[in-house]
């Protein structure tokens, strides 16, 4: 059934697309060859990975759990391989998506999507749903530089690379001027996970990149630009048909992941249909 | 091969009680009900109000605080008609700037020289901020406030620009804040006691990127059979791991001695609202204080957990919006169902974006007293009881809204603030008002 006949029957449905999957065996990973597999290869259930090479002579039958774990990894694979980038695990942008705006050194908006991949009457469904995505193009010190006072510099959240580790989010307490210096600045930071105190270099933080807090930035800069404005009218929630205006964005997504498709690993081989669940009431 | 999700309705929207005395004060718009038949809690007669603000904003107020009294175009008859009471200004503390330290400053004096059983709400008149940020007038001044058992409603210059509407949702939280139920459910709902909506060990600066202290608190909101609000309970100790079960443990028993001298009956039918999935050591838990408290063959249990945080969307293109109408849903599982409570209905017309899906997930002990459909109506129902505004209905049932709300506030809620909410002279009167909505 073609797609525009699904849509001409019913009036219901979801954003949930059907995989069409051949699927292939898994291989158990003997112990000893943990450290040396290609993880790109395996996913890890229950304390054991298991790979779609043949790796061992142990061959695993997948269970439903198995199948969605290693389809997340293979179309996670599939999108990084394909230029798409990553926002956390499941909201995912391409960079050609951008849209215009007059203050892209300050902040970037790509026109993204969420996704999962998930079970449904036993079968594996991707769940497509349009996602704006904001990013933030300055670190705290460039804002200092560009004129912003350093006491509007306090309670936000920002990202920051720490000595040992990278993305640390964390809660900007204050920003400091360096000792005996008038052009570096530190800040100070609680980090979420640990809840501990840093002074990390302002030149290493940048603020989360949220439209309320992109906003208030910008009026620090003395800019006039409504972010939340531009927010809502990319997210449809300035139109009188807001459902099916996201309904149609959805399959114009998933007909452009299509092109992705098949994806091939091991004995599998995974194709996406573009035509949506529909939903009986 | 297609595949196809099955989905259900529920047919008429769940009516609403106007009287505690007189069951055909029914109607199932809060507008409507309140303009025909008044609150359903009808024992207050004048409500003392305290004004903080600069001296400009302290008149306008005023001024409105008389529209609510003498009525409006919306509201004809005013406070008299839809709520029977008045409102009273007993005093105002004028504020000589729109800084937060100037709000900290007024309200600590204000803190010092009044008592909380003497004034029924505070008004303060604050600039508008983002909830995103901690260290603001609205956060700070409301956290000084009921530290010391002092309820408030703030207002900001959208309050003026929308006043049309604004002034029956004012005099509905203001109302319900002093400590009345403006209305509840007509029917009861089936085989249900007592509902708590509970969030624990929920580490809201992390999780809604607010304020730079930890804040693995517990609370629970505990609502009756009709939906009606009816206290809440919260835990003060300061966060260690693994903590949260004992948090649990403790909200629980305190929220069944509560309800058990409140009610005079010991709850036995007992449904957890909870916004994430519960985790089997806090079922396991839950279970073994009820064994303790209760008996194990005396009681029922439901864990309904109710999550938004999912990207899953149903759209009907027979809608003038395509939105998938309110009180559909469909069944994901055996216990696990996706439910609208925003698209198209015919009690409101405006709709903003496509409705953010419910997913609701049942689980039962030791018992089934519930089905999933009988979870789906009392999930719709409780979309029609939050007290802080008239609108039809709001998106999330009252039960997680209330704990949403109470979240935002503890962000921002020092410790020491905290433990003196949590003060037994303090709770007594904070935990029967709905303070943080």
């Amino acid at each position: 059934m073609a797609e525009l006949d699904v849509l001409k029957i019913y009036d219901k449905f979801g954003n949930l697309f059907k995989f069409n999957c051949r699927i292939g065996k898994l291989y158990q990973v003997p112990d000893e060859l943990e450290k040396e597999i290609d993880k790109t290869k395996t996913i890890y259930v229950n304390g054991t990975y298991y790979s779609y090479e043949r790796i061992s002579s142990i061959e695993v039958e997948p269970t439903l759990e198995m199948i969605k774990r290693i389809l997340v990894k293979q179309f996670c694979l599939t999108l990084k391989n394909n230029g798409y980038e990553f926002k956390g695990k499941y909201l995912v942008y391409s960079k050609s998506k951008e849209i215009d705006h007059p203050h892209r050194d300050i902040f970037s908006v790509f026109d993204g999507f969420e996704f999962r991949i998930m079970i449904v009457q036993s079968e594996p469904v991707l769940c497509i749903n349009p996602h704006l995505i904001f990013r933030v193009n300055c670190s705290i010190q460039d804002l200092i530089e560009r004129g912003v006072d350093i006491a509007k510099l306090s309670d936000f959240s920002v990202s920051y690379k720490g000595e040992n580790s990278y993305g640390v989010d964390g809660y900007l307490i204050e920003t400091l001027i360096e000792r005996d210096s008038r052009t570096s600045f530190l800040c100070r930071i609680k980090d979420y996970r640990e809840f501990t105190e840093e002074l990390v270099p302002a030149d290493r933080v940048r603020p989360e990149p949220r439209p309320e807090l992109i906003q208030y930035l910008l009026r620090c800069l003395n800019i006039e630009f409504d972010v939340i404005k531009m927010q809502r009218e990319y997210s449809f929630l300035e139109s009188k048909t807001a459902s099916k205006d996201r309904f149609l964005k959805t399959l114009k997504i998933v007909k452009e992941l299509k092109k992705l498709f098949p994806i091939k690993f091991g004995d599998f081989e995974v194709d996406i249909q573009t035509e949506p669940i529909i939903v009986k009431v | 091969m297609f595949i196809s999700l099955v989905g259900s309705r529920i047919e008429e929207e769940p009516n609403l009680l106007f009287d505690k005395a007189d069951t055909s004060a029914v109607h199932p718009q809060v507008y409507w009900g309140l303009r025909r038949f008044g609150p359903y809690d009808k024992s207050a007669s004048k409500l003392r109000l305290v004004i903080i603000g600069p001296r400009d904003k302290a008149k306008q107020i005023k001024g409105l605080i008389n529209s609510l009294n003498n009525g409006t175009s919306i509201m004809p008859g005013g406070m008299q008609r839809f709520f029977r009471c008045t409102l009273e200004i007993v005093d105002e503390m004028i504020v000589n700037s729109m800084e937060t330290q100037e709000y900290e400053r007024a309200g600590s004096m204000f803190t010092r020289r009044w008592d909380p059983r003497d004034v029924d709400v505070v008004i303060a008149y604050i600039p508008k901020t983002s909830r995103y940020f901690s260290n603001t007038p609205y956060y700070r001044l409301k956290a000084i406030l009921a530290s010391e058992g002092f309820v408030s409603q703030m207002i900001t210059h959208q309050t003026f620009e929308r006043l049309k509407w604004a002034y029956l949702n004012l005099a509905s939280a203001i109302f319900s804040k002093a400590g009345y139920a403006p209305w509840v459910l007509e029917s009861e709902m089936p085989r249900t006691d007592m509902i708590l909506g509970i969030s624990i060990s929920n580490f809201v600066s992390y999780k809604h990127r607010a304020g730079e202290r930890p804040r693995y608190i517990g609370y629970a909101n505990i609502f009756d059979s009709y939906g009606k609000w009816m206290f809440f309970e919260g835990t003060a100790k300061p966060y260690t791991k693994d903590q949260s079960i004992e948090q649990l443990k403790e909200l629980i028993g305190k929220a069944i001695e509560k309800f058990k001298a409140e009610k005079g009956f010991i709850p036995r039918n007992i449904v957890i609202h909870y916004y994430k999935r519960f985790g089997k050591k806090e079922i396991k838990a839950t279970i073994n204080i009820l064994n303790e408290l209760l008996g194990e063959d005396n009681y029922s249990i439901a864990f309904v957990s109710i999550d938004d945080s999912h990207p899953i969307k149903l759209y009907d293109l027979s809608t003038d919006d395509g939105s998938f109408p309110r009180g559909y849903y469909v069944y994901l599982g055996e216990n696990d169902i996706l439910l609208s409570t925003t698209g198209f209905t015919k009690i409101a017309s405006m709709r903003m974006g496509t409705p953010r899906l419910l997913r609701i997930r049942l689980k039962q002990h030791p018992n089934e007293f519930l089905t999933i459909d009988d979870v789906a109506l009392q999930v719709l129902s409780l979309t029609k009881l939050d007290w802080a505004t008239v609108a039809p209905f709001v998106r999330e049932p009252v039960t997680l809204r209330y704990a949403r709300e109470i979240a935002y506030l503890t962000a921002a809620i020092s410790e020491e603030e905290w433990g003196r909410i949590t003060r037994p002279e303090v709770n007594a009167i904070l935990s029967k008002r709905p303070w943080f909505i």
